[in-house]
């Protein structure tokens, strides 16, 4: 039987939640590479609705959930506007506390489903990218373990991690990977890398990069992908055994 | 059905030789543009931000072309140029709706988020070899997000106290599934395995299915046959100032 919902679905206009969900994805993408930096002031919502190409109800329903997301703050007055939060910074809310609110929002399910999901991106990337990196990809990558290397704070770990997988996309030669990657990090960066984010797992993770690469440059596809996803996993098991700490704590019949 | 006999090595050659000129051409156009607005420097006289800004006219100019093949284009000037910017470009993209939007990365260096072009090969090969470059394919993950050609060409000045300088590159981006559309036609009809490759041995375009856009050749050392003198070696046909090559792979 042919079922008229699922045309009249296809078909339905597009909604300004809908376009509001985009402008927030766009937004909260740039913050999570760290394209968009912390205290950085965006454009205006007229600007932004003119470069969107949205109306300024959109763009005002697009801030408000970002807001709400934490990811950026309205400051009223002269010199006011639309900033990014800073990692620890903001309204006092520091990066420890939005990390723990983020793992409390999601079950462990959903967080072991986040991490496989993004297994399948990340090994897919390493074992291309082992096949198909240039010497200029492999000399990104390089960097990419530097930065992280150099990183002081949780927001900067959190960033180079982000970069070294969209790099790792883009050395697979990749352009729908390379976004998907740039996609997840908005959900990855705060569930995923900010647990893994402190001093005494930085030597661990880069550690981890480095043999990534390492398989990258000598063409071990198969090297490459095991250790992605042995990286993506470990991470998930930091995640992991911060979280159950946490929901251990909550009201079993609270919210 | 009309009897046309298989386009040669010399043909697609040509067709991708008109490709990439056209493309330069643009480019090149924005090159005079960019001596003129970089001419102070030259002259010993200061230089701001402000002062290469016109070239966003140009710019846009060229990407708003109706089915134009540039999707990206504009003036990265290199440190110490400008007075008030280590780090500066105007470059503009086009939007889904195919309009120019300005590029704004992060060129602070002091910010973590910093892109650091210095030492991407758009930039760097067209500054050591003073030449014009096509670079990729490559994913350009902070620009188009597609996979992508980059065709740049180097600005030198030379000023009063520090001599011959490099200043810059003007460049233009384009994606590679235009450069493929555009070619395969021809290169179907061809007899053999064909492929358009660039210096480190990556397909740009081929037609046999095992060739496909992206992958590095294993089977044949492209690198190595590039070093050979143009003529040594009857199966990599260099293109005439292009570091791009048609790779005849045989029957």
């Amino acid at each position: 039987m042919r079922s008229d919902g699922g045309r009249a679905a296809v078909f339905a206009p597009l909604d300004t939640g809908r376009r509001a969900d985009a402008v927030v994805r766009r937004l909260a993408d740039g913050i999570a590479l760290g394209i968009l930096a912390p205290e950085e002031q965006l454009p205006s919502e007229t600007e932004l609705a003119d470069t969107f190409g949205v109306s300024a109800v959109t763009v005002r329903e697009a801030l408000t959930i970002l807001r709400e997301q934490g990811l950026v703050a309205t400051r009223r007055g002269r010199g006011g506007g639309s900033f990014v939060r800073g990692d620890g910074r903001g309204d006092g809310r520091g990066a420890a506390s939005a990390l723990h609110e983020r793992l409390r929002a999601v079950s462990p399910s959903e967080l072991r489903d986040l991490a496989d999901h993004y297994v399948a991106i990340t090994g897919t990337a390493a074992l291309l990218a082992a096949d198909r990196a240039g010497e200029q990809d492999v000399a990104l990558l390089g960097d990419g373990v530097a930065e992280l290397e150099r990183a002081g704070d949780a927001g900067g770990r959190r960033r180079a991690e982000a970069r070294f997988h969209v790099e790792l996309a883009a050395a697979a030669q990749s352009p729908r990977l390379t976004r998907a990657e740039i996609a997840l990090q908005t959900e990855v960066g705060p569930l995923l890398w900010l647990p893994a984010a402190t001093p005494a797992t930085q030597t661990e993770q880069v550690r981890q990069h480095a043999a990534i690469v390492e398989a990258v440059a000598a063409g071990d596809g198969q090297r490459a992908r095991v250790q992605a996803v042995a990286h993506v996993y470990a991470a998930l098991a930091r995640a992991s055994a911060l979280q159950l700490g946490l929901l251990g704590e909550l009201d079993p019949d609270g919210d | 059905m009309p009897t046309t006999s298989a386009p040669t090595v010399a043909e697609l050659a040509d067709r991708v030789v008109a490709l990439c000129e056209t493309t330069f051409a643009a480019v090149d156009g924005l090159r005079g543009v960019a001596d003129q607005l970089l001419l102070p420097f030259s002259q010993g006289a200061p230089l701001v931000a402000a002062d290469v800004a016109p070239i966003d006219g140009p710019v846009r100019q060229i990407l708003d072309v109706a089915r134009s093949p540039l999707v990206g284009a504009g003036l990265v000037v290199a440190p110490g140029v400008l007075a008030d910017a280590r780090h500066w470009m105007q470059w503009w993209t086009r939007d889904g709706a195919g309009r120019p939007q300005q590029l704004r990365p992060e060129l602070d260096a002091e910010e973590e988020s910093f892109w650091d072009y210095t030492v991407l090969p758009w930039f760097t090969v067209p500054r050591e070899t003073g030449h014009r470059h096509v670079t990729g394919p490559y994913v350009d993950w902070l620009c188009t997000q597609e996979y992508t050609l980059t065709f740049t060409v180097p600005v030198f000045g030379t000023h009063p106290e520090r001599g011959r300088c490099h200043l810059g590159v003007v460049g233009a981006d384009i994606v590679a599934a235009w450069l493929e559309r555009r070619l395969l036609p021809l290169l179907h009809r061809m007899h053999g395995s064909v492929a358009l490759v660039n210096a480190e041995g990556r397909v740009v375009v081929a037609n046999r299915p095992e060739l496909v856009t992206g992958a590095v050749l294993r089977q044949v050392d492209v690198p190595a046959l590039w070093r050979q003198e143009p003529g040594g070696d009857a199966t990599l046909h260099r293109l005439p100032d292009l570091p791009l090559a048609v790779l005849v792979l045989g029957a």
